[in-house]
């Protein structure tokens, strides 16, 4: 009776862990699901219409940063074509530092030399591929590490 | 036939105190350190709008008999094929919406929609996207603008929802119609529009792009692997473009309207029966994909 007693305790807190550990994998499901979703939604809501009047070239670049993280964006510049560059990162964030350098031979600009603009018009003699050097400076609270959405978006110069 | 693009209209720096000059700096040990610590590397093709816009402003026309037939829907019953077209599809309708085409436009819209709802692409092309096309019909911009934004949320749903291979199939389509849309403009002569030729050679740096692009998926997705080889063929004709830097690469930056000029001389050489191997090679790749 008492083997039993304990085998029912055992198996009802076992049943309570299982509980606990698969509602906290489902909120942080949800809460990962919603994180990426929201990436879209700030590209969309919030980065896409700095790119005014320029027209977004439709192409979607976005991600979750952390501190002290760096990402990297290649793409065929056209000669002829006048673009903008939008780097934008969650309000959050502190704020983005981008360089583009030409695929070939070197730094072309640094937004640390214009207090980290997010924005960047440029066009091209030469078609070339350039990268697009993203990185979220560490800030200076080491205890806490933020994080949160950038977008990288190009937008066009229409005629 | 060589092409040079030259440097020309340069602007008077000394004029304004306010324009600084930055120059390009080589390349460094430190800045090569700094790339291979990224994390992360994203890669972007031309999407179909900027492919239309590369055309259009080469100067040449529109030629509705070189899209891909509305009625070729009926063939694709395979995500494969429906991912690829969907792409396809994008941009005959972005090429059509840059030439006023607006019933082109709504009608590739439509089988663009079609597609993505196959796909079970959630809310990125519904009866309120066709509706405002439908509205804005004489306003170019609008319709450019919407044309973006379904193709954004198009790739965004996918990538967001785990399929981002899908999604690199869509780019793949979309220019590899981009590209056949030009080269058919060209009717494979070199001498056809020398601008809108010397874009077309210079897609030799797009294709890596691609390529790049669809390594990194071709262990999720046994149709990336087909994929890739059919862009080796490719690959191997674009190894005949030979692109030479003549000048130094020189950035030319206005700080005060954050505006930035980058200068260089190049030369790109193909020569004519290496041109028209590339188109067939195009044609033949475009032709498998829609058939």
């Amino acid at each position: 009776m008492l083997n039993e007693n304990f085998m029912k305790y055992r198996l009802k807190k076992m049943a309570r862990m299982l509980t606990f550990v698969g509602g906290a994998f489902l909120v942080l499901f949800f809460v990962s699901v919603s994180s990426v979703a929201q990436c879209s939604g700030f590209a969309r809501a919030v980065a896409k219409p700095e790119l005014s009047p320029y027209l977004h070239d439709g192409n979607y670049n976005a991600t979750i940063l952390g501190e002290g993280e760096t990402i990297v964006l290649r793409k065929t510049v056209f000669k002829g074509q006048k673009y903008r560059l939008l780097v934008k990162g969650v309000s959050e964030l502190p704020k983005l530092h981008f360089r583009v350098l030409d695929a070939d031979s070197g730094l072309l600009f640094d937004n640390s030399q214009v207090e980290f603009a997010s924005r960047w018009d440029f066009d091209v003699q030469t078609t070339r591929t350039i990268e697009v050097e993203v990185s979220v400076p560490d800030d200076e609270n080491p205890e806490i590490d933020t994080g949160g959405c950038v977008a990288i978006l190009f937008g066009l110069e229409l005629d | 036939m060589t092409f040079f693009a030259c440097n020309s209209g340069a602007k008077k720096e000394s004029e304004n105190s306010e324009k600084d000059i930055i120059e390009s700096v080589p390349m460094n040990d430190q800045l090569v350190e700094d790339l291979n610590k990224s994390k992360l590397i994203f890669y972007s093709l031309p999407s179909p709008l900027e492919t239309a816009m590369l055309i259009k402003r080469a100067g040449a026309g529109f030629d509705p008999d070189i899209l891909n037939p509305l009625d070729n829907i009926s063939k694709y019953n395979t995500n494969f094929k429906m991912a690829l077209n969907l792409g396809i599809y994008s941009a005959d309708l972005s090429y059509a919406s840059l030439f006023d085409q607006s019933q082109t436009t709504i009608e590739y819209m439509g089988n663009a929609r079609n597609l993505a709802d196959e796909l079970g692409i959630l809310g990125a092309i519904d009866e309120q996207t066709i509706r405002q096309l439908e509205e804005n019909m004489n306003n170019r911009e609008v319709v450019m603008n919407i044309i973006s934004e379904t193709y954004m949320n198009s790739n965004a749903y996918l990538s967001e929802n785990n399929r981002a291979a899908v999604s690199v199939i869509v780019l793949a389509g979309g220019w590899i119609e981009g590209l056949y849309l030009a080269t058919s403009l060209t009717r494979g002569n070199l001498q056809n529009n020398k601008n809108l030729v010397e874009r077309i050679l210079y897609q030799k740096l797009s294709l890596v792009t691609l390529q790049n692009m669809m390594e990194t998926y071709r262990d999720e997705n046994s149709d990336i692997d087909r994929l890739l080889a059919d862009m080796q063929e490719l690959s191997e004709i674009f190894d005949k473009v030979t692109i030479v830097n003549t000048s130094e690469v020189e950035a030319v930056t206005d700080t005060l309207n954050r505006t930035t000029t980058i200068r260089a001389k190049s030369e790109i050489e193909i020569s004519p029966d290496d041109y028209i191997l590339l188109c067939e090679k195009i044609a033949e790749l475009r032709n498998n994909f829609i058939s």
